[in-house]
């Protein structure tokens, strides 16, 4: 059933798509051309993408309730994304306001695209607001998957700067020293990505124990290695080896970027391949 | 036998066996999520085979997490982490609580962040100055003299130091309650009809009953749906009882469960019992309409040797909303069968059996409520450990220590050094570093105002080579 309502905030979320790609080529053309006004156009259009698909989240909110659902649009697989591709954009947006780093907003309003646009043109991702099962009606839910989606955002921008951070080294290796001016230095990427790591190591063990406390709160069992719970302290855990090889063994530069790419494979299969190749409780499984 | 218990204390205060042991149960958890767990024998010899099945059962990889290998694992990391922090922790108190106040010239030339400020003035006025100026932004700079010369150690952010014992800390007690949990708690479920009373449940690992100290009766269970046939919300109206009086009673609903003496009681699932009632109308030009209540698959008698009935029913049809199956029989052959809706009584209206036409009314379902009974006196210290944990995460994660000395020689000759080094965030400290030496360089120039100050010896910059 099609209402009326619903069209707003999936038109809205549509058209920030279409600006992320915008800013996306703005930014492309930035790093090609060098051009420091590319790269300030770049940015302005991605605020302007990330306040539209506020507004959009904003609607669909609103819109559960003209539903009478009434709740956070963060409960299926297509809310997910888009909130995936939300806290990824104001994780950039903050970060790039502290360090200004415009040139990670390439990578990042890619990967924004990519997850607004699988969730709007994948078919197999329904766009329709459902009401909640009894189970997911709790306050609990809010905390847990803020908490977790913005840890997932500060891994993401650490994959980033861990790329480039690569794709700099290299670049140094075999030009004899060169270095390429339109990044960052090497140190600033290696810094970033280790902060941007800690804060989501931090975000995600918040995560995981609210959803713990949800657990304990729903069924009276704070822990049943349902696979995405098993999944998100593999990852927890995956980046506890990096704190302590950097920490106790001094890793940093290029095998602590390769750490942190690898590190966000099983970010992305906890949040993803878990609904999609393995079965358990979390809700956006079943699309 | 001192020699001995001194190398397994060895081996286990490493940090390698730490990310050897992590990256184990990594490793085997994802198994556990890759091979289902829990599921009946029958399941997993359909899908792997009798041979297979065997071998995996043997590793007891359908009930991974609680195989004594996987549990070994964990009990192994714990161990760690404590022999760890408890070696550790002696030598942290007394650096934090005994800062080296002085520190030999040689450590101060190897420090990566050190420069040589100049100083037109007398020693003792510098000295002063300093110390004063320098509370501004750290908190309590120390001033101590030897034959040497003179120190100022200047501290931050010795918080940070205690972060990672307070974190792995929280490992302990963590441990701590799921062992008290799993001693002393246990789990299990019951299912009951509305009326039915129990205190004997079942437990969700071993599948043993277990006796309550009292008796749960289900007086009443509702459950709403929402249009499209996902459920909305399920209620269970419980009493406990003990020698036949109620002693607690409460609705709960799924994120409200009902405790009693440390015991939970949480609405979990429900189930449909037995055959479903259906309201069906019947009617014909010659009898007018006819009220009927049949179960599932009962069969009633419309005329001569031709019954009908209802075979299936879904809550919500296709997007139709409530629709039954009815079949026809002769005898007690199935000749056909139509579906009818509940809310659009005219689509398959038309459609008369034997001159009949049927108006399906409503579905009378009757559900048995899923309970789950809990008890785990373990929680709350697993709950203050994950407090702890994100404490100590905090703690070592937003500050780090950083410790400043500056060294003025015995024989003082217009110049002193600063020196400084970070435990973590070397990249940051620089910054801060340079900002702190540019603003004891203020100190230092003769007016505050003017913007002079003595330009920075070759020698200053000499402390950058060697860096990456
Ligand atoms: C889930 C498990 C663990 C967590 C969450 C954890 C957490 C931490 C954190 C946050 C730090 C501080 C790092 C920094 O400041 O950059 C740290 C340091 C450290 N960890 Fe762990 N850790 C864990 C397991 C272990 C284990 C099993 C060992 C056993 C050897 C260990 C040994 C150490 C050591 C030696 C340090 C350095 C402490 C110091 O320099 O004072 N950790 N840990």
């Amino acid at each position: 059933m099609v209402h009326a309502g619903s069209m707003i905030n999936t038109l809205l979320l549509s058209i920030a798509t279409f600006v992320y790609v915008g800013s996306m080529f703005f930014y492309l053309f930035g790093l090609v051309f060098k051009k420091k006004f590319l790269d300030a156009a770049g940015f302005a259009v991605f605020v302007g993408a990330f306040l539209i698909e506020t507004a959009g989240l904003i609607a669909r909110w609103v819109e559960s309730y003209h539903l009478q659902y009434g709740h956070i649009p963060i409960t299926n697989l297509y809310e997910s994304l888009i909130f995936l591709s939300w806290t990824i954009a104001l994780t950039y947006i903050i970060v790039d306001l502290r360090y200004k780093i415009r040139k990670l907003g390439f990578p990042i309003s890619l990967a924004a695209f990519v997850f607004m646009a699988y969730a709007s043109f994948s078919p197999s991702v329904s766009s329709r607001i459902e009401p909640l099962v009894p189970a997911l009606k709790s306050n609990w839910l809010i905390f847990h998957v803020v908490t977790s989606f913005f840890g997932y955002g500060a891994f993401a921008m650490a994959f980033g700067a861990s790329i480039f951070y690569l794709i700099s080294d290299w670049y140094t290796k075999h030009t004899n020293g060169k270095v390429l001016s339109y990044l960052p230095s090497v140190r600033v990427l290696d810094d970033i990505s280790y902060k941007l790591i800690i804060v989501g190591e931090v975000l995600l063990a918040i995560g995981i124990v609210t959803g713990a406390a949800w657990a304990d709160y729903a069924w009276g069992r704070y822990w049943s290695w349902d696979p995405k719970e098993t999944w998100s302290l593999i990852t927890f855990l995956i980046y506890v080896v990096y704190i302590h090889l950097r920490y106790s063994w001094g890793w940093h530069g290029r095998a602590a970027a390769i750490f942190a790419i690898v590190g966000f494979l099983f970010v992305l299969f906890t949040y993803l391949g878990v609904n999609l190749v393995l079965s358990g409780l979390h809700s956006y499984g079943s699309t | 036998m001192d020699k001995v218990l001194d190398r397994i204390w060895r081996f286990f205060s490493s940090v390698k066996l730490a990310i050897v042991l992590i990256i184990s149960i990594v490793a085997t958890a994802i198994i556990g999520t890759v091979i289902q767990q829990g599921l009946p024998v029958e399941t997993y010899v359909r899908h792997y085979g009798a041979s297979t099945y065997r071998l995996l059962h043997f590793f007891d990889l359908f009930d991974m997490y609680h195989s004594w290998w996987f549990e070994l694992l964990l009990i192994l990391f714990i161990v760690n982490v404590t022999v760890c922090t408890l070696e550790r922790l002696p030598a942290i108190f007394k650096m934090v609580s005994k800062p080296k106040l002085k520190i030999p010239m040689e450590k101060i030339n190897a420090f990566k962040e050190r420069q040589t400020v100049s100083y037109g003035g007398r020693k003792e006025a510098l000295i002063a100055s300093l110390v004063d100026r320098l509370k501004e932004s750290y908190r309590r700079p120390v001033h101590t003299s030897s034959e040497e010369g003179d120190f100022i150690y200047l501290e931050k952010g010795r918080i940070a130091r205690f972060g990672p014992y307070v974190t792995h800390l929280s490992l302990i007690i963590i441990f701590i309650g799921v062992l008290v949990g799993s001693f002393l708690g246990f789990d299990a479920y019951v299912n009951l009809s509305p009326g039915d009373a129990t205190d004997i449940v079942r437990t969700t690992r071993g599948n043993q009953d277990l006796t309550l100290p009292f008796t749960i009766k289900c007086n009443d269970f509702h459950i709403e749906f929402y249009d499209s046939g996902i459920p909305k919300a399920y209620k269970s109206d419980l009493s406990l009882l003990r020698d036949n009086r109620q002693i607690a009673r409460k609705v709960i609903d799924v994120n409200q469960p009902l405790t009693y003496r440390g015991i939970t009681i949480y609405q979990a699932s429900y189930g449909q019992a037995g055959a479903s009632d259906f309201s069906i109308v019947l009617t014909s030009s010659n009898d007018g309409e006819e009220d009927l209540s049949l179960a599932r698959n009962q069969l009633f008698p419309l005329k001569g040797d031709i019954s009908i009935a209802v075979l299936d029913y879904s809550r919500n049809y296709q997007g139709f909303g409530p629709t039954i199956l009815v079949g026809v029989y002769k005898g007690q052959k199935l000749q056909s069968t139509s579906i009818y809706l509940e809310k659009y009584p005219d689509f398959h209206g038309a459609e008369k059996i034997e001159g009949y036409g049927i108006r399906f009314i409503k579905a009378h379902e009757s559900y048995y409520t899923g309970l789950q009974v809990a008890k785990d006196p373990g929680a709350p210290y697993v709950a203050g450990g994950a407090i702890v944990l994100i404490i100590g995460l905090l703690m070592s994660f937003f500050s780090y220590r950083r410790r400043v000395w500056l060294f003025i020689p015995e024989k003082f000759d217009g110049t002193f050094t600063v020196a400084g080094v970070a435990d973590r965030n070397k990249y940051s400290f620089e910054f801060e570093f340079e900002k702190l030496v540019g603003s004891i360089r203020e100190i230092c120039s003769p007016t505050v105002e003017g913007k002079d100050t003595v330009p920075p010896s070759p020698s200053d910059k000499g402390t950058k080579d060697g860096r990456r």
